[in-house]
């Protein structure tokens, strides 16, 4: 365990020193992602100048789920969103090269790798948080931060038990880019209040694709909210539960390894 | 200590590929109810090699090395058959086969992209758990044997293919691995670049005993560095032996085909045998240690008039032609 911890430092710093050799490309891309998350936040502050509530939250409480949903797969996208390239290196036989060190190639999939061009939507994310959480005050002593620390972390941990999932299908399936994509797609739904929603949607993003748990079910524990805090304060499990699950379903996938002709 | 490092039994392995029916409604089919053909890359291979030898792994393109180095890194598993390596099932314990070798694919870099040689090093080390005082005797050796020293701070993706090769090699030798395995390290290299990775190779073999295997299509290769050759063809071992003794039967081999004005009476010549002899065409073949090519030549434009003539030296594929099809003269 603790040689993982010191390696997964030294694969961030080497990942890190990765980075910084495109610094202008890194500037340019962070800007741009940093003005589209202002414009997709701004977005919820415009529709409640029309309507004073959604789904029966306020314009503060939606900013806090939403920004919590941004956080969360801010993390993800930060830190592991190789688990989103696992279908390419299975396609493309690149699972060699991890498979004959002697360490998880999952650990090294999900520590080879920091993103570039996401660092706009955690800084927009994080600032959202802060003012919608101060406004309701949810984020006055330091237990509460620890405890969304937490949340994020799970909820990063479900973003890449579902993209490990969908990609781990790749050892069967010669094109899997669909189910990739629908992983993709659906994290959409994640960011705002769950109960505006069909039951079948609400059901797919809970017990299928559980985006749920990485924003708004974390975010109803935080507000106290007794319909739903139950299912709050379980993300931590569902987060472990969830990737373990996935990873069970990764090494059983990997057994059936073919990699590529030549 | 025993002295067999690997021993492989009817190794065999078989890939399933997904059939693409054409058209639209076919593709559909496909997807649906997916159709699968079987490939037999390796059929029933079986050999053993001892700790210390250097070993040629030769065949043609699709003949079954690169599956046959998979299977024994653990990449993969056997569909039947089995392999240890150093008293292991490598599939079966993965992890703990992968602190024990190297592997090195020819174009296909290990090193971090980005980042200069050092950092990937520094990275191998705390992967491999290199002792700091070994490591820094290997990394002090490879500045000699490969000269790192002028790319050591470079940026991997700034080095030229022969660069990162030379970087890529030290890189898999950096934990002492008592194995190695090569395929076809030397794939594109210039012929500078080449002389220094056989160079290399056979030394480290040499005075560090470190096993190898080296699967090419490249006979000049072996030369060097590997006096056993083990050959490949369709899955199945061909042959296994003496470098020496294959090339120096096989190897030694000349080819010569001519282009003929006219039909021409049946051409014979002692030592030399016809492959095929019609209105248009003369096609011969010979030891170059029995009979001079020079003679043959003569010969040849003396018995009928050539319009075209040209001679090939044997390689790869002519020593598998003879070896698959036996001696059929
Ligand atoms: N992952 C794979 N899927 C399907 N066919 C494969 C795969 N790997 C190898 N093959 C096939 O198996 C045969 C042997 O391939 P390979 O071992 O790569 O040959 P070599 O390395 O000698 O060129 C070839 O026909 C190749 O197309
Ligand atoms: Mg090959």
């Amino acid at each position: 365990m603790l040689r993982h911890i010191i390696l997964y430092g030294l694969y961030l710093r080497a990942n890190w020193l990765s980075l910084m050799q495109y610094r202008l490309d890194f500037a340019v891309k962070n800007i741009s992602g940093l003005t589209l998350n202002l414009v997709l936040v701004a977005g919820v502050g415009i529709i409640f100048s029309r309507v004073g509530e959604i789904g029966g939250w306020s314009f503060h409480q939606v900013l806090f789920i939403y920004a919590l949903g941004m956080v969360c797969r801010a993390v993800w996208h930060l830190l592991w969103v190789d688990t989103l390239s696992i279908g390419l290196l299975v396609r493309r036989g690149g699972l060699d090269r991890l498979l004959v060190r002697p360490l998880n190639p999952l650990f090294q999939i999900m520590a080879g790798y920091l993103d570039d061009d996401d660092w706009g939507e955690l800084l927009v994310g994080l600032v959202g948080l802060t003012v919608a959480g101060r406004e309701l005050g949810l984020v006055e002593h330091g237990g509460q931060v620890l405890l969304l620390g937490l949340f994020v972390l799970s909820g990063a941990l479900i973003y890449s038990a579902i993209h490990l999932a969908a990609n781990t299908t790749a050892f069967w399936l010669v094109s899997a880019r669909s189910l990739d994509l629908l992983a993709w797609e659906l994290d959409n739904f994640s960011r705002y209040p769950l109960n505006i929603f069909g039951t079948g949607i609400r059901f797919l993003l809970t017990w299928v694709v559980p985006y749920g748990f990485a924003g708004f079910y974390p975010a109803m524990a935080v507000f106290g909210e007794t319909r739903w805090a139950l299912l709050g304060w379980a993300t931590a499990l569902v987060g472990l539960g969830a990737f373990a699950l996935a990873y069970r379903f990764w090494l059983y996938g990997l057994a059936s390894y073919q990699g590529t002709g030549t | 200590m025993p002295s067999c490092l690997i021993e492989a039994h009817d190794l065999t392995r078989e890939f399933r590929v997904a059939e693409t029916p054409e058209g639209f409604l076919g593709g559909l089919r496909g997807f649906l109810k997916p159709r699968y053909r079987l490939v037999q890359a390796l059929a029933g291979a079986s050999f053993r090699i001892d700790r210390g030898e250097a070993v040629g792994y030769i065949g043609l393109n699709g003949a079954g090395k690169s599956t046959t180095i998979k299977l024994l890194c653990g990449i993969l598993a056997p569909t039947r058959g089995r392999v240890t390596v150093a008293g292991i099932d490598p599939h079966r314990r993965r992890l703990e086969n992968a602190g024990r070798i190297g592997l090195v694919v020819g174009q296909r870099t290990q090193l971090w992209w980005d980042l200069p040689v050092r950092e990937s090093f520094q990275l191998l080390r705390r992967v491999y758990r290199v002792p700091l005082a070994a490591y820094r005797a290997n990394v002090a050796l490879f500045h000699d044997l490969l000269d790192l020293g002028s790319i050591w701070n470079t940026p991997v993706r700034l080095l030229s293919l022969g660069q990162r090769m030379r970087a890529d090699l030290a890189a898999v030798f950096l934990h002492d691995p008592p194995m190695v395995y090569l395929d076809e390290p030397t794939i594109g290299l210039d012929v500078l670049a080449k002389a220094a990775v056989r160079q290399f190779l056979k030394e480290i073999n040499r005075t560090r005993g470190v096993t190898l295997l080296l699967a090419t299509h490249d006979l000049r290769d072996l030369a060097l560095t590997c006096p056993r050759v083990l050959m490949v063809h369709r899955g199945r071992i061909l042959y296994d032996g003496g470098q020496e003794e294959l090339l120096g039967r096989y190897g030694q081999e000349v080819q010569v085909v001519a282009e003929l004005e006219r039909q021409a009476p049946p051409f014979t010549l002692p030592g030399v045998s016809v492959l095929r002899q019609d209105a248009g065409r003369l096609e011969v073949v010979f030891n170059r240690r029995s009979v001079p090519v020079a003679a043959v030549l003569a010969a040849v434009t003396e018995s009928c008039p050539v319009r075209d003539l040209s001679v090939r030296e044997a390689d790869l594929e002519s020593i598998v032609q003879r070896l698959y099809g036996g001696d059929r003269r």
